[in-house]
């Protein structure tokens, strides 16, 4: 007994919850990673490690760093989110109204913290099926965005281009997105009390409720949590375009569910979590990066995204079948 | 028949409300012509969420109906086809549907991945499969036979209208009088207790998949013949409108409700609601807007409905 | 406390001491559960008041209540599988440091927690990982960690084997000793003579009783929940068993390697006894065929059945009812005729007709008397009772001739069970056959015509249950070593 009491420091916390606890698949997809780099060091070596195609790849792959942790909350709070890609759609058409820096950039996080309040409350108070509710709010949302910005263009807060484009103390500004997004998700989750109740809540709500976890609210703010990553996932992309797009967010609502299942993120809540996402689109990332690479047509690309998909979730299997 | 009423889908007491609305606004939207006109854009969608009910009430969904009617509508406008009888191609097309609802039920069921990731994933392959089958370039080849399905009358009720009643009544017979409803429901209720009853639980949710994947290869057809030419492109809307439809027809996420009679109705206020938008200028945005609520409010009422 | 126009409690009174333990028994639908979620913040009370130290209390929410005090052990376990041991303990109450959660704190509280209740668990262990009896005394320490003053325990021996029952007693017996009170809900009349202090008897939401266990009987508390006497429990037995309905032998499946070898006779019911998970489960899942069998023979009225899958052995006449009736046995959203059916049409094609069998199912209601207007009514309106007969209705429809039936009567109360004996022994006549697993002694001796004693995954004893005893039965389903020591 008293050979088994260790102190456990929040690394090996970290390390345990994310190999062993809670995120069981995510020594699997950091497997698989791994796997991939060491491929593409034979088959690619000069092309793929070098400094322009991997600072490229940190611009490319900030914005599904962004929405994929954000997916992965909701997915964690037993929630989905199809509603992320109307949301970095709608955030894109507000950065590029004809309004000023000070207005619009708050409106477009309010706008999105909105969504998500929605989302949630459908989802939990009214109990609709989170499908289905971001399913409806995702057309609404979609509907919005194109009013606002009917084609593409306008332009973009001075700020936001800065903070999007060129580097930073020699390394890509997306660099520094990627990190800090996954950074304060991964506090979030393994390090602050709200992290041990999302567990709880995604598990098993009612339970959670009768600890006297507001339940309830967890699952909510996971929506708002996700679009404000979307949000801030559809600035990213305002500023790196220099202006605006209805339609910039419509592929990556489906890639971040890919990005987080790839990671080990089960759909049914509570086992996952983002350091199995980061894995996770890295390896959609790099998978793409190096089809590219090796000048694999873009309609194979669809076919291997679509197996990728289906892979991961075969992977990462649950008892029962269906939704 | 307090039981009745609250029953009825909510796709029943919109449609009296938009009639109702319509009467009084813009009266000759109920005219017949244009009834039958609707109808002849309905039957397509119609089709298609029929289709969805059989997978919704077995507690799955079907997010590859888009991609397989954008693939029918290659396969049916592709030049290879030409020296072909056109009864022969519309056989091809539904076998492609058929295949695609059995790698859906099989990887659903066998390998027991979510039904919303497997579907997305079929999804992307059907479409890149699609892209390489037609180059890049859709053909516009199509039999005559074909436009006749799409847009053909028989008097003034049109071809489609009668086929997509035809498959309302096989989608009926099937979840209200043969054991297979019988089975998918049960299965949609609950699973665990489904195979503890000896219910053959993985081949009803296998059968499910099937026949989504023959419903949004048929309706695929109908949609080709309407449009006319090939396009890369087509369907994709029907994934959304033919869940809402769905939704609209009383069935409930989770499984264990639904039914054809009710997905009906919903389509037919899916698309009069549209169609309304239409005649008073509303534009696409807006029509976004309006069948976001328009999903929203019946899947909170029907919800609300059914907790009391 | 009223549900829509259902009131389910009307006057309820009920007094607790410190350092006591208070019993709190009465029918299923008498109210018991409602006033334990009152009292425990997860209902809000129309009217009257909650006084804790002569304090009065208003709960808002589970939290609330746990603030004050007041610590529940529910039969649902509320920890969760995926936390440790010390994560659980503090859930909705853990101990920050900023906004950083602090595990070393609540790490040291833990093991200071487990240690005062005198518990060998590890705190950093996954709960998913322990057994039930460990879970359930880690929700105790829950309530320690929290320093409640009132425990409150919701049929805690449910999910039990017997020797974990007495580390639960001891368990309670220290809690008073320090001073805590505690109340004890069950519906097992040995159980509560054997800890409590005091026995608070509720009928239809309403207060009957209060009396001190050392001045009542057992005769008397069944009186007070029920009026009627505890003979008239159980119905009688079979008078002469018919030829052998269903025989196995030296059947031996992937998860169960003991063969077994063992026979039921038409209109018999046959008991599987044991300790907590001794392979009863695995037993009946390898004759409803969920467990592949490697090798050995089972033959139902002499004919060998060769089917390998359950839906085959079904097909042959072999019914399974699962112990969870929500999780496995209802379909909660369909109607009872839709519920009745599905075993009776599960061998038919996929594309045949639907048979007509509105007539066969009014039958079997009417034979079961369940209790609901008509076949239409959904039987998530039903009470747990009723449901319990659609499950076995289901297998009469479905002409089964042999019913593996687990835990016919958990969490069912005093009445209920005795509609549940009758209806199990109305299934054998008609030359049927019943195997029935049960944690309750004397449930099977009442119940059974024949018992078998399981131990390790085989079979040690066999005993007519008319003449079979509890001490008897506990002594061969104890380990070889622990029944020589006794």
């Amino acid at each position: 007994m008293e050979s088994k009491t260790r102190r456990r420091g929040i690394a090996v916390r970290i390390l345990e919850d994310a190999f062993w606890f809670r995120q069981r698949g995510a020594a699997l997809s950091y497997a698989i990673l791994a796997a991939m780099l060491l491929i593409l060091a034979i088959v690619v070596p000069q092309t793929f490690y070098s400094a322009t195609n991997l600072s490229n790849l940190a611009s490319q792959l900030a914005p599904l760093f962004l929405v994929s942790l954000g997916q992965t909350f909701v997915l964690l709070g037993a929630g989905f989110d199809l509603s992320v890609g109307a949301v970095i759609s709608l955030s894109s058409a507000i950065l590029t109204l004809d309004l000023a820096d000070p207005v619009k950039i708050p409106l477009a996080f309010a706008a999105a913290g909105s969504v998500g309040l929605v989302n949630g409350w459908g989802c939990v108070y009214l109990r609709v099926h989170p499908i289905i509710m971001t399913l409806a709010t995702s057309s609404v949302v979609q509907g919005v965005a194109l009013l606002l910005l009917p084609t593409p263009g306008g332009i973009a807060p001075r700020i936001l281009v800065q903070m999007a484009s060129g580097t930073f103390l020699g390394l890509p500004v997306g660099f520094y997105w990627i990190v800090g997004a996954s950074a304060a998700a991964i506090w979030l989750v393994h390090g602050a009390t709200y992290g041990i109740r999302l567990y709880a809540t995604g598990q098993n709500p009612q339970a959670a409720w009768m600890s006297g976890i507001r339940a309830p609210r967890i699952r909510v703010s996971t929506y708002v949590i996700s679009a404000l990553m979307a949000a801030l996932a559809g600035a990213y992309l305002t500023g790196r375009l220099a202006s605006g797009d209805p339609n910039v967010g419509s592929a990556l609502g489906l890639d971040s569910v890919l990005g987080a299942a790839l990671g080990g993120t089960l759909l049914s809540g509570g086992v996952g979590g983002p350091i199995g996402t980061v894995a996770g689109v890295l390896i959609i990332g790099i998978l793409n990066n190096g089809l590219n690479l090796a000048g694999v047509s873009p309609y194979y690309q669809f076919i291997v995204k679509g197996s990728m998909l289906v892979l991961a979730v075969s992977l990462f299997r649950r008892k029962e079948a269906g939704l | 028949m307090k039981r009745f009423l609250l029953s009825l889908p909510p796709a029943f007491w919109g449609l009296i409300a938009v009639c109702v609305f319509a009467a009084f606004t813009q009266p000759q939207f109920l005219s017949l012509p244009f009834l039958m006109i609707l109808l002849r854009q309905a039957a397509p969608l119609g089709i298609v969420a029929l289709g969805q009910t059989f997978v919704v009430a077995n507690r799955s969904l079907d997010l590859s109906v888009g991609a397989t009617i954008a693939f029918v509508n290659l396969i049916v406008a592709h030049a290879m086809w030409n020296g072909y009888p056109p009864a022969f191609v519309i056989a091809v097309a539904l076998c492609v549907g058929l295949v695609i609802g059995l790698v859906n039920g099989l990887l659903v069921t066998v390998l027991r991945a979510s039904a919303v990731v497997v579907t997305l994933g079929t999804a992307a392959v059907i479409t890149g499969i699609g892209f390489l089958y037609s180059g890049g370039a859709p053909g516009s080849s199509m039999a005559e036979l074909v436009k006749w399905l799409g847009r053909g009358r028989i008097g003034v009720v049109p071809v489609s209208g009668l086929a997509c009643l035809a498959f309302g009544i096989l989608a009926w017979i099937l979840l209200r009088r043969l054991t297979l409803g019988r089975y998918i429901f049960a299965a949609g209720d609950n699973p665990s207790a489904a195979s503890y009853s000896g219910i053959p639980v993985n081949t009803t949710l296998l059968l499910s998949h099937l026949l989504s994947g023959l419903f949004a290869a048929s309706g695929g057809v109908l949609l080709s013949g309407l449009v006319g030419v090939g396009s890369l492109n087509l369907g994709a809307d029907y994934v959304l409108s033919s869940i809402a439809a769905v939704i609209l027809g009383g069935a409930v996420f989770g499984g264990g409700a639904g039914s054809a009679v009710g997905t009906m109705l919903g389509t037919a206020l899916l698309v009069m609601v549209l169609n309304l938008l239409t005649v008073f200028g509303v534009d696409q945005p807006g029509k976004l807007i309006v069948q976001g609520l328009v999903i929203a409010v019946a899947a909170i009422i029907y919800q609300q409905g059914r907790r009391g | 406390m009223s549900f829509g126009a259902v009131q389910a409690l009307k006057a309820m009174q009920l007094v607790g001491h410190a350092g006591k333990v208070h019993a709190v028994m009465g029918e299923n639908g008498a109210g018991k559960s409602t006033l334990m979620k009152l009292l425990s913040g997860v209902y809000r009370p129309d009217s009257g008041t909650i006084r804790l130290n002569g304090e009065v209390m208003s709960f808002d929410h589970p939290r609330d209540a746990q603030d004050a005090g007041i610590s529940t052990i529910f039969q649902e376990f509320s920890l969760l599988p995926n936390l440790s041991v010390a994560e659980n303990l503090f859930l909705g109450r853990e101990v920050e440091n900023g906004r950083t959660l602090s595990a070393g704190a609540m790490r040291r509280r833990t093991v200071e927690a487990l240690a005062e209740l005198d518990l060998r668990i590890d705190p950093d262990r996954r709960v998913g990982s322990l057994s039930v009896g460990q879970q359930q005394m880690v929700e105790i320490a829950k309530g320690v960690v929290a320093d409640a003053s009132v425990f409150i325990f919701d049929e805690p021996t449910a999910a039990l084997a017997s020797h974990e029952v007495e580390t639960l007693f001891a368990l309670i017996r220290r809690l008073t000793a320090r001073g805590k009170c505690v109340f004890y809900i069950s519906h097992r009349l040995s159980e509560v003579f054997a800890i409590c202090d005091d026995v608070t008897i509720m009928k239809d939401g309403a207060f009957v009783l209060r009396v001190p266990t050392a001045e009542t009987t057992v005769d008397e508390v069944i009186r007070g929940m029920v009026g009627r006497p505890i003979e008239e429990l159980f119905e009688s037995r079979a008078e002469a068993l018919g030829p052998i309905l269903l025989a196995s032998e030296a059947l031996v499946g992937e998860r169960a390697p003991a063969p077994l070898s063992l026979r039921i006779h038409e209109g018999e019911i046959v008991g599987i006894a044991g300790l907590e998970g001794q392979g009863q489960q695995q037993l009946m899942r390898l004759i409803a065929g969920f467990d592949p069998v490697r090798s050995g023979t089972l033959e139902l009225a002499g004919r060998p059945i060769g089917g390998r899958t359950a839906r085959q052995r079904m097909a042959a006449g072999i019914g399974f009812v699962p112990e969870s009736r929500k999780d496995d046995g209802l379909f909660l959203s369909l109607d009872i005729g839709a519920n009745m059916t599905t075993a009776a049409i599960a061998r038919r094609p996929l594309l045949s007709w639907v048979p007509h069998l509105g007539a066969r199912i009014a039958d079997v209601m009417k034979r079961l008397a369940v209790k609901a207007p008509d076949a239409k009514t959904p039987v998530v309106d039903l009470s747990g009772g009723n449901q319990q007969k659609v499950v076995l209705g289901r297998w009469l429809l479905a002409g089964a001739r042999v019913l593996l039936c687990e835990e016919p009567t958990r969490g069912v109360d005093v009445g209920a069970k005795r509609e549940i004996y009758r209806q199990l022994r109305e299934f054998t006549r008609e030359g049927r056959g019943i195997l029935v697993t049960s944690r309750e002694l004397p449930e099977l001796i009442g119940l059974c015509d024949r018992l078998l004693v399981i131990r390790n995954g085989a079979i040690v004893a066999e005993m007519d249950a008319r003449d079979a005893t509890e001490d008897e039965l506990l002594r061969s389903a104890l380990p070889a070593v622990e029944s020589e020591a006794a």
